[in-house]
């Protein structure tokens, strides 16, 4: 039982991520700014955090296959992307002291470093002709705004949970 | 301070690269169809999602059904005054339906490239990262949905359907429609002019239409329709409105801006739409 407490809370970070974008009200805002919910990447870095860097590869490689395959269709942008941040979070803990502080910042600058990525796939691709300033002005600033605000009401408990998990799996 | 990368890591992390780029060579080829693991991923992914997003979508409906209260009693009195009007309009739209069916009998042509099945569905999840704008619906192949079917809603055509996997499809909205996927379109009038719609203008937030003959008479107010020629569209379905007509760069064609009918942003429900002619057709084909 206890197996399948992380990968329900990723399957619902996951999933919680396109329903957050459907259900949001679609006026004036949502057409110019692009709030977009990087919550499975918040939870990956925390993951990163508590249970390793390898572990948190692992999740990333398989959920960033799951969006590639299901919203984008452009195949292992974000399954590199996701496993690479996994990688890097996981190296990076090791530098800081374990807190909720580290971890947010943490997670704002994997949002930062994913999107300016994916931002630059789609100019190469020819997907998109925003200049830099138009990206950040209508894209990063209100994803990260909006992902602060996710963290500021989520990564605490998350970040219990999480714990709870690990102590949990400690014990067996 | 550590090494970020040993040398093994390195060399993965640079077939990796290699593997990435070869990836997105092979999800940017138009394809027809996605191959069956993809298919299959995105059907239990979409099963996943109807799962969580049906409580969470009662619960967004909840909220904006008590905004909606708020403005009940405008609407009502707006809705009663044209009450009336359609009561006529109901009249002369049954008694022209008739005399069409009686001439088309007359001339032994049954089926129209206006004939269509609705194929209801709903949202069941969008691409969060809206680098392109899709919605995913809850009908696939199973369902009878087909790849560039057209996607409408009450108001107006709204998309096309860029992919079918067999209990899932994707749609591609019009708002993000690129110059692969032109919809043939005309300008109803006493002369139809035909055209393309090419592209959607973000900052407007209207539908380009383009390869118009210089010399066609467009005017504002007219209303733009699919033409049903090319594709799997029917004929008829209601696109939007000419706001501006323009002459392109080169002098050559005409581009009108069209306001589409439906808001392609908020879609809750959509129905897709099958051409009954094509069924047709292939039972003859069969026959034979």
């Amino acid at each position: 039982m206890n197996k399948w407490r992380l990968p329900f809370l990723a399957v619902l970070c996951f999933v919680s991520e396109s329903i957050f974008v459907d259900v949001w009200p679609k006026g004036d805002l949502y057409v110019y700014y692009f709030f977009v919910p990087r919550f499975f990447l918040v939870f990956l870095v925390l993951t990163a955090m508590h249970f390793g860097g390898t572990r948190a590869m692992g999740y990333g490689f398989i959920f960033g296959f799951l969006y590639d395959c299901v919203y984008t269709e452009l195949l292992g942008v974000y399954a590199f992307a996701y496993t690479l941040i996994a990688y890097l979070a996981g190296k990076a803990v090791k530098w800081f002291h374990q807190n909720w502080f580290v971890a947010s910042l943490l997670s704002l600058s994997a949002i930062v470093l994913l999107d300016s990525y994916v931002y630059g796939i789609q100019l190469l691709i020819g997907r998109t002709d925003w200049s830099f300033s138009v990206f950040w002005e209508r894209r990063l600033w209100p994803t990260l705004l909006l992902n602060l605000a996710f963290l500021l009401a989520f990564s605490y408990p998350l970040e219990r949970r999480l714990a709870k998990i690990r102590r949990s799996e400690q014990e067996e | 301070m550590p090494q970020l990368f040993g040398n093994k890591r390195l060399i993965f992390l640079l077939v990796s690269i290699v593997i990435l780029v070869m990836l997105i060579g092979f999800s940017l080829r138009s394809r027809d169809e996605l191959t069956w693991p993809e298919q299959f991923v995105k059907d239990t992914a979409g099963f996943v999602q109807l799962l969580f997003g049906k409580p969470a979508q009662e619960i967004a409906g909840f909220f904006e059904n008590v905004n909606d209260l708020r403005r009940t009693y405008k609407e009502n009195e707006l809705l009663k005054a044209r009450l009336e009007e359609y009561a006529a309009l109901e009249t002369e739209v049954e008694a022209l339906r008739q005399e069409n069916e009686r001439l088309r009998a007359l001339l032994d042509k049954k089926e129209s490239l206006r004939d269509f099945v609705p194929i209801q569905a709903t949202v069941i999840g969008r691409n969060p990262d809206r680098w392109r704008e899709t919605i995913i619906v809850n009908k696939g192949a199973q369902h009878g949905v087909k790849k560039d079917m057209a996607v409408i809603t009450p108001a107006g055509l709204v998309g096309k359907v860029q992919h079918a996997s067999q209990f899932t499809s994707t749609v591609q909205l019009l708002s993000a429609l690129d110059q692969n996927n032109r919809i043939s379109a005309y300008v109803q009038g006493k002369e139809n002019v035909f055209g393309l719609i090419e592209g959607y203008d973000e900052k407007r937030r209207e539908l380009l239409l383009g390869e118009i003959p210089i010399d066609a008479k467009v005017e504002k107010k007219q209303k733009v329709l699919t033409s049903g020629l090319g594709g799997v569209f029917p004929k008829g379905l209601p696109i939007g409105e000419v706001t501006e007509v323009k002459p392109d760069q080169y002098g050559l064609t005409k581009v009108v801006y069209v306001k589409p009918f439906a808001n392609l942003y908020d879609i809750d429900d959509v129905m897709i739409v099958k051409r009954t002619i094509d069924a047709a057709l292939q039972e003859e084909g069969k026959a034979k």
